[in-house]
């Protein structure tokens, strides 16, 4: 009783110290402070400071081993942060107190190889976590998984198994069974990596679409074009640390630091 | 004899039922009816032969006392002749469907007080059709027994009771017939049975026997009769594996499960089972079970005893297909489904298992290969499966062919599973059969809209 009064005050104090900053609508929806990640000996990610406020599009980019798709994966606890804090909506996720599963039905994450349930169809992709997670009734879950699959395009495919499905496509369904349990954030680890050149642009529609909708982002992408039409920051990694970040066409054509000119100059 | 104690009795019948005081009128009448009654018996003793026996010779081979049919045997007919009766001929009415011969038919009367001394009687025979007659060249007065053996003689494969019939002619020309003949029991072969006797009888049969090895392995005609002893015992290690199997999936499962779990007590207790049942022979287990529970005092019935050490056997290998197929689902599918707020059990029950039984189908087919041929290690301790039914035989007869018919009973369960084992692994490694085809990437790309 005691607990709930005193988070309500801290809630209340959090919110006044908004209030007073006149901030309340830029009030980070996702903070990451000081994130540490190591596997073992190997130290991945060395204090990351990254504040995404709601609506935003926020593209990581960096070389590979940089450490970006680690620190995403940190966002919904698939890897257990080694020091540091997390804090989405106001709630520390890495406080062992909290219940991961309840942040993860808040947070969407799409994966650089779709990861779709090779033994069910389209439409029961959609529907699964949906029935299963947030209980909602098998009619429902279909009705809502039938809406994503028509937002990402693929209304006629809902009874198409993954392996009938090319793989853009198969991307746009696991967005699709992300979005459907309406999450506050997505995450795009690579999403379009595994992709072959020509299916890639399908899948950059429907992230560009929802990104016009309104939806929070965080993308971990190699997708230049992407991340400069459509981010509205764009963060720099590299050997575990944030190296820089800034407004897309401030970084791209005037970047501070020489690595990130040196790593747009080699992509370009 | 028998009618004359009835009629001596029905006297004392009537006046126990009636009053004592029954008239004399009443008396004197029942008097005479035992009278005449007395009189009917030596009229009937008059008959002059009487059945003294008929017999058929056992002629099975597992039961000295068992006619067979459609099998050789012969009939004995014996009855005897009262002195001065003078019979010239005798008919013999075999039954129905069973066949005779009139060759070494031997013809005998048996006379003198111990009937030990035997005459030839002249005679000739006469066959039409189920009539063998006997025409004596001198009727026969002396008294005695008429014994006939009758060889060559089958009876009908389906067996029954063989009621004789016999009629014999007077020299003043009265025909009369015996009555009170026994009948033959005679029992029915199956159709394996006739078919293995029809085999023996065979020249290529009996030219293929007449190779040792052959004979030894391959014996046609206990082919045949092996195979409906041996289909029992199949029926038996059938329903040991039908139930010790599905019985084994639920419990590999939770073995399995255990053996992946965070918590180290589970873990321990499913690694150490399953290495000790994996790592000990299955015949020793048997043994444990079959003789030490026993001992300590634990009877539990042979079939179901069984049925559960093949059981717990099998759960510890499924065990490790089940364990190897949840750790050869991609990292990815957990991650997914975690990733979208599903909690551990959720994601193992939806996700992972159902992908999981894809892929281990072969495997588990494999394990049922591996339990229904281990069923014969039951044997051991008594269980009447396959080849303790083959071994049984193979016990009587001396030949090894039963063995034979045990190995195709097990070939006609395991070569076809084996076969569909292969197929199914081809389905794994490759793709499930689609019911969409793939559309050329590309153009399905450019062709999906959406806005």
């Amino acid at each position: 009783m005691s607990d709930a009064v005193v988070n309500e005050a801290e809630k209340d104090a959090e919110v006044a110290e908004a209030a007073q900053k006149g901030a309340s609508a830029n009030e980070p929806i996702l903070r990451i402070v000081d994130l540490h990640k190591s596997f073992g000996q190997t130290v991945v990610l060395r204090g990351i400071d990254i504040d995404i406020h709601r609506g935003e599009v926020v593209v990581v980019l960096g070389p590979s081993g940089s450490g970006k798709s680690t620190m995403l994966r940190c966002l919904n606890r698939l890897e257990e942060p080694t020091s540091g804090k997390i804090l989405f909506e106001g709630q520390d996720i890495t406080d062992s107190k909290t219940d991961v599963n309840d942040v993860r039905k808040r947070m969407g994450m799409v994966f650089q190889q779709f990861n779709l349930f090779p033994h069910l169809d389209a439409l029961h992709n959609v529907m699964l976590a949906q029935q299963k997670v947030l209980g909602r009734s098998a009619e429902e879950a279909e009705r809502v998984a039938r809406e994503q699959l028509a937002r990402v395009g693929l209304a006629e495919r809902a009874d198409y198994y993954p392996d009938e499905l090319s793989g853009g496509q198969q991307q746009r369904v696991a967005i699709a069974r992300a979005l459907a349990m309406e999450p506050h954030v997505m995450l795009f680890d690579e999403a379009t990596s595994a992709l072959d050149p020509e299916l890639v642009r399908g899948v950059l529609d429907v992230m560009r679409e929802l990104a016009e909708q309104g939806m929070t982002m965080v993308v971990v992408t190699h997708e230049m074009g992407f991340a400069r039409d459509v981010a509205d920051r764009v963060v720099f990694m590299e050997g575990g640390y944030v190296v820089e970040e800034g407004a897309p066409e401030q970084l791209f054509t005037n970047p501070k630091s020489p690595r990130t000119a040196e790593f747009l100059g080699s992509i370009n | 004899m028998r009618s004359e104690e009835k009629h001596v009795n029905s006297p004392t019948f009537f006046e126990y039922g009636r009053r004592r005081g029954a008239s004399v009128l009443l008396a004197v009448l029942v008097f005479a009816v035992a009278l005449v009654g007395a009189l009917v018996v030596p009229a009937e003793r008059a008959e002059a032969m009487e059945a003294v026996k008929c017999t058929g010779r056992p002629n099975s081979e597992d039961d000295p006392t068992v006619i067979m049919g459609a099998t050789e045997s012969r009939i004995t007919f014996e009855a005897s002749i009262a002195e001065g009766e003078g019979v010239s001929s005798l008919t013999l009415h075999i039954p129905d469907g069973t066949s005779f011969s009139t060759n070494d038919l031997a013809v005998t009367l048996l006379t003198g007080d111990d009937l030990m001394t035997r005459n030839e009687v002249d005679y000739t025979e006469s066959v039409d059709g189920q009539d063998l007659t006997l025409e004596f060249a001198e009727p026969i007065t002396q008294e005695g027994h008429l014994n006939i053996l009758v060889y060559e003689v089958f009876f009908p494969t389906e067996g029954g009771e063989m009621q004789l019939e016999a009629t014999y002619e007077l020299t003043d020309g009265t025909e009369e017939s015996i009555e009170g003949i026994p009948v033959i029991s005679v029992e029915g072969i199956s159709l394996t049975e006739s078919i293995s006797q029809w085999l023996e009888e065979q020249a290529w049969v009996q030219a293929w026997n007449s190779n040792r090895f052959l004979h030894l392995f391959f014996d046609p005609s206990l082919l045949v009769t092996s195979f409906p002893v041996v289909l029992t015992g199949f029926f038996m290690s059938i329903s040991i594996v039908a139930v010790a199997f599905p019985l084994a999936i639920p419990m590999g499962l939770l073995l399995a499960l255990m053996r992946i779990s965070k918590l180290r007590l589970l873990r321990g207790i499913a690694t150490t089972y399953v290495n000790i049942v994996r790592g000990t022979p299955l015949f020793l287990q048997i043994y444990v079970a079959f003789f030490g529970l026993p001992l300590a005092g634990i009877q539990i019935p042979n079939f179901i005893l069984g049925v559960t050490v093949m059981c717990m056997n099998s759960g510890a290998y499924m065990c490790e297909i089940f364990r190897a197929g949840i750790l050869s689902i991609n990292k990815g599918q957990t991650e997914a489904a975690r990733s979208l707020g599903m909690n551990g059990a959720q994601t193992m029950f939806y996700v992972i298992l159902p992908q999981m039984f894809r892929i281990v189908i072969p495997n588990l087919t494999s394990e049922f290969i591996v339990l229904y041929k281990d069923t014969s290690l039951l044997a051991a301790v008594g269980i009447m499966e396959l080849v303790m039914y083959a071994r049984t035989i193979v016990a009587s007869t001396g030949s090894i062919t039963p063995y034979i018919v045990a190995a195709l009973f097990y070939l006609v369960i395991t070569l076809p599973l084996s076969k569909v084992t292969r197929h199914l692994e081809d389905r794994v490694r490759g793709h499930r059969s689609r019911k969409h085809a793939v559309e050329p990437e590309a153009a399905a790309e450019k062709g999906a809209s959406h806005e």
